[in-house]
């Protein structure tokens, strides 16, 4: 070992973590023995080293990070129990009870597409807040565990979608087929996205245009984009809808 | 979940400062160094049972805080590089002295720009304070990588710290139009 290769070898020594019993080491050291040149250098980068650490330990994060960290995560734990899950709970229950009638009814009359089938079939789901694989507001969290799924690597949620505050998501198993759902709250109204692999609903719009409609008291929206359909429902109207998923240029 | 509360916050208060100096050295952003260290933590207490041995968190930590910079795309810019041995010879030496004189933003700021492929080891080498065995196993590199990388970020650290630590008066010598400049941002 020359006192180059030992230079590349000395510059990874921390006192206290070097391995003494490693051949290596001990011959850089050695070399230090030989060569004063080096071991000038070595001692002088050890100074350096130890002045740039402690320099370095001067850097302060922003003030209250430990507890936005801390907080965050508590958040993260018990999301919107309070804020969302509770009164929706409480006011599904009370829309339950209320239509339970009129949605027995309505299941008797046979959907005439899957697609049809999916919507019918979704706002029946929805009368009770779904349970969530993933809780969460914030909206990298969502698209990541939406796009881990191998079928959505290319899914996305139309970003003017996203500056409202996520709910979470879930995976939703419909005549044998995966959907995704992502829940987010907009002005005071819960949405709810549907995104399925298009060739799973040979049926669905097949244009970038939403097509509006009212099934059992929801007001949806669906569309086509790329090899993703999507399904949105929301107890808003259809107006707040329309404003919502404008068009082949939303977001 | 993985680990109770008091584990979580123990481990966020013995470790968040260095997980944001690193962080930050990735990001060079605070704001996005703060969310990179919240998810890093998020991360911890949502996989926490994965990481028993508590003399690892640190290294767990840090390899999560990288891993997660580098889903983003956007991070994965490559800078060009310093030609050392063009400004070199110029410059005064980064004595300790001059470092334990300096502003600590001013040495985040030159450890900015030392580039990517070298800042990651050297800010792990500083923040970690272990062996570049635990760098390597961070980065998932094979060991000589790592000393090679160290070796030549470090260089190229203290070559930038000579510029920056140079008197005002001299300034005007870095204006040779051999000099390659960087150009960050």
């Amino acid at each position: 070992m020359n006192s180059e290769e030992a230079k590349v070898l000395l510059h990874t020594y921390h006192s206290g973590t070097g391995d003494p019993d490693d051949p290596q080491w001990a011959e850089a050291l050695a070399q230090t023995r030989r060569d004063p040149e080096l071991l000038a250098w070595f001692n002088q980068q050890r100074a350096l080293d130890a002045a740039v650490g402690d320099k370095l330990q001067q850097v302060r994060p922003p003030l209250g990070l430990a507890e936005k960290i801390i907080m965050g995560r508590k958040a993260r734990i018990a999301p919107r129990r309070n804020r969302y899950l509770m009164p929706l709970a409480l006011a599904a229950s009370m829309v339950f009870l209320l239509s339970l009638a009129v949605v027995v009814v309505e299941h008797s009359k046979p959907p005439v597409t899957e697609f049809a089938a999916l919507q019918t079939d979704m706002a029946g789901f929805l009368v009770q807040f779904p349970k969530l694989d993933l809780a969460s507001e914030q909206w990298p969290d969502i698209l990541r565990w939406l796009t881990n799924k191998p079928a959505l690597a290319r899914a996305d949620v139309p970003s003017g979608l996203q500056k409202f505050p996520g709910l979470g998501c879930r995976e939703v198993k419909w005549r044998g087929k995966t959907l995704m759902l992502v829940c987010f709250a907009a002005q005071g109204e819960v949405v709810h996205l549907f995104v399925v692999p298009k060739a799973d609903l040979p049926d669905a719009p097949l244009t970038a245009t939403p097509a509006f409609a009212s099934v059992k008291g929801w007001s949806t929206a669906s569309w086509t984009q790329g090899e993703i359909a999507y399904l949105a429902l929301t107890k808003g109207n259809e107006a707040f809808l329309q404003k919502l998923i404008p068009g082949p240029h939303r977001g | 979940m993985g680990v109770t509360d008091q584990e979580f916050e123990q481990v966020v208060q013995g470790h968040y400062a260095d997980v944001f100096r690193f962080a930050l050295s990735l990001t060079k952003r605070e704001a996005e160094a703060c969310d990179l260290t919240q998810e890093s933590f998020y991360l911890l207490g949502s996989k926490g049972r994965q990481v028993e041995d508590a003399t690892k968190l640190k290294s767990w930590l840090f390899t999560t805080c990288y891993r997660e910079f580098l889903r983003d795309e956007r991070h994965r810019v490559r800078f060009p590089h310093v030609e050392l041995s063009l400004v070199e010879n110029a410059l005064p030496d980064a004595t300790p002295e001059r470092v334990h004189a300096m502003d600590a933003d001013v040495l985040m700021a030159t450890l900015e720009q030392v580039d990517e492929i070298y800042r990651v080891p050297v800010m792990l080498f500083y923040l970690q304070g272990q062996a570049y065995k635990e760098i390597a196993a961070v980065l998932d590199v094979p060991l000589g990588t790592v000393m090679s990388r160290l070796a030549r970020g470090k260089e190229q650290l203290r070559v930038l710290l000579a510029k920056t630590l140079q008197p005002k008066t001299t300034a005007a010598a870095t204006t040779d139009p051999s000099f390659r400049e960087r150009q960050y941002e």
